[in-house]
């Protein structure tokens, strides 16, 4: 990897740098879970969560 | 090489799965709702790779491939400024934002969001007419885009009847999976094909990258090239790169910008309702879309340095065909289960981006127009849904196959004529209560007007196979204009080089809160007030839909 220069380099970097940031975002906003209340569906709010994942 | 039976079984393997997930997924399809956007129900891993393979197409594997052949290492950036500014960015200011807008508006398509929020149905059915046209037009790129990849994995077939056999059978699948199964058969076989995308282009990565002796064997490769070339041995080397660098930044610009207007992209936040989706969903699909991005963008550059150091003893030829670099790749480095894997992920990819293409064009018809003009419940608009599903495949086909000059000259156009009608006003909408309609509407005709004649009258509206004449469509333009430059730094900048969808955006930044403020007695701030309250409200609550 010795032949790469910073400005390559760098890129690399700068994308390790935006999966870090996406998980301080998650843990800084772990709280905020102000989801909207439809109405007759708030007993369905669990199992929804579970779809998908 | 009779090899060609693997690739078939692939395509036949793959699409068969694809239409029993859509049958499968009709179970969880009871309404238009779960249809449209999966009830909102999705989780946030498939929303983080539903976000992902739709943003990214057969168009990056290929032709990511021709530009990193053309700029070298400096493309990974174009990957990583994609993920932070298309996805990273767009996730954490828009998600939110865009996810609650369409839950307490109800809207099931991009038009019908900003139909809603500037309160115009003149603004949704423009919006819509726009989505119709040109997503049909950009299907057909993304169909054209199988036809380079089958002719080097199937040497021995007539490429015309493998491309005309693998066009219409990838069309036919996508309708029967799209009108089971909606959105959730859409969805649910984005993680199948993302993980599909993923192993391909990085088996040709790590292929290849082998193939020159690693690293170091690349870059020296790429020096040797760039001094015998460019009599610069940092050109495919170093940022920015040598050749053509203010096409390099405006592609960067276009590719992660643009798709902030993209209906496609915007409907992907219409399919969930939990911020713990959209949260997880960042860390999913940005994790997935660098690597995807990484690998695709150096694999141009790797095929360039393969090529040298074999002197095209296999068959490659340079200066013809760049977008053949990374297919002939394919063919010269993989073994061929491996290669069946690319070929596979080049095809997932154009029908993960195909399907969402095909929905937002189709329903943009059955409820922009056909439900609000005749006032039908949400089973008709469904059925017509369906219809419309198969008409814009066939009219896909029918275009993809006879190729006429027009269309082939559209697709060119067709991604930026759809971001600069949406974005500014989208982006607007979900941040500044003072927009208009007025702003809206006359902000996204100008913003295509603007687009289209910079296009014709600067750059080149014309079919690849022609040639660009862009001197006998606006004949009164000197070429003395087109070739004004300016100076940013060290670069210099030709008009003619830049893209139409940058001009257009900058005009439209400046026109759309000047035109707010001209027409601002328009604004019903009761409505506008209401709607961002319980957009941004702790505790919103809303009634049930009938």
């Amino acid at each position: 990897m010795a032949g790469l220069t910073w400005d390559i380099w760098s890129a690399f970097i700068v994308a390790g740098l935006i999966v870090l940031a996406s998980i301080v975002y998650i843990l800084a906003t772990k709280k905020d879970n102000d989801n909207i209340i439809v109405e007759g569906e708030e007993e369905d709010s669990e199992n929804e969560n579970k779809e998908g994942s | 090489m009779s090899h060609e039976w693997i690739f078939w079984s692939v395509i036949g393997a793959y699409l068969a799965f694809l239409a029993i997930a859509g049958i499968r997924a009709k179970g969880k399809t009871h309404n238009y709702e779960d249809f449209m956007v999966a009830g909102r129900k999705i989780g946030p891993l498939l929303l983080g790779l539903s976000f992902g393979v739709t943003y990214f197409s057969a168009v990056m594997i290929v032709g990511g491939g021709e530009f990193s052949y053309i700029w070298g290492l400096a493309s990974v950036w174009i990957g990583v400024l994609n993920c932070l500014v298309g996805v990273f960015i767009a996730f954490i200011f828009f998600g939110k934002r865009t996810m609650r807008m369409s839950e307490i508006t109800r809207s099931l398509t991009a038009s019908e969001l900003l139909g809603k929020r500037y309160q115009s149905e003149t603004l949704r059915k423009w919006t819509a007419l726009i989505t119709i046209l040109f997503e049909t037009v950009y299907l057909v790129s993304i169909y054209m885009g199988l036809s380079v990849m089958l002719t080097y994995a199937m040497p021995s077939v007539d490429p015309n009847l493998s491309y005309t056999i693998a066009v219409i059978l990838c069309g036919v699948i996508t309708i029967i999976y799209l009108n089971v199964g909606g959105a959730h058969g859409a969805i649910a076989t984005d993680v199948v094909e993302s993980i599909i995308m993923l192993s391909g282009v990085a088996s040709i990565f790590i292929a290849g990258l082998v193939a020159v002796g690693g690293i170091d064997g690349l870059v020296t490769t790429l020096q040797a090239i760039g001094q015998e070339s460019y009599n610069n041995p940092d050109a495919l080397t170093r940022v920015l790169p040598g050749i053509s660098p203010v096409g390099f930044i405006s592609y960067i610009l276009v590719t992660s910008f643009g798709v902030w207007g993209m209906p496609q992209m915007i409907t992907r936040y219409f399919t969930t309702k939990k911020k713990k989706s959209l949260r997880w969903g960042l860390l999913i699909s940005v994790s997935w879309a660098l690597l995807v991005s990484i690998f695709s963008w150096w694999n141009g550059a790797i095929g360039r340095a393969y090529y040298y150091q074999y002197k095209f003893a296999q068959g490659f030829i340079p200066g013809t065909s760049f977008e053949s670099i990374v297919p002939a790749l394919m063919r010269d480095v993989l073994p061929l289960a491996l290669a069946a894997l690319l070929f596979a992920a080049v095809t997932a990819a154009s029908l993960t981006t195909g399907e969402k293409v095909i929905m937002v064009a189709s329903s943009s018809f059955a409820r922009d127009f056909y439900q609000t003009h005749y006032k039908v419940d949400d089973q008709k608009t469904w059925r017509m849904t369906q219809i419309m599903n198969t008409v814009v495949v066939v009219v896909g086909i029918i275009l993809a196959l006879l190729k006429p000059d027009a269309v082939l000259a559209l697709c060119m156009f067709a991604w930026s004529a759809l971001a600069a009608t949406t974005l500014v006003p989208y982006v607007f909408g979900l941040f500044w209560k003072g927009g208009t309609k007025k702003a809206a509407l006359w902000t996204g005709v100008i913003a295509l007007i603007i687009a289209l004649t910079w296009k014709m009258g600067m750059r080149g509206f014309c079919s690849p196979a022609q040639g660009c004449k862009w001197g006998d469509i606006f004949p009164f333009i000197p070429d003395s204009f087109r070739l004004l430059s300016f100076k940013i730094g060290s670069l210099t900048v030709v008009l003619k080089d830049i893209h139409e969808f940058i001009v257009s955006q900058v005009v439209a930044i400046i026109i759309f809160p000047i035109i707010s403020l001209l027409t601002k007695k328009d604004l019903d701030n009761d409505y506008v007030n209401d709607l961002f309250s319980k957009v941004m409200g702790k505790k919103t609550r809303i009634k049930k839909a009938e």
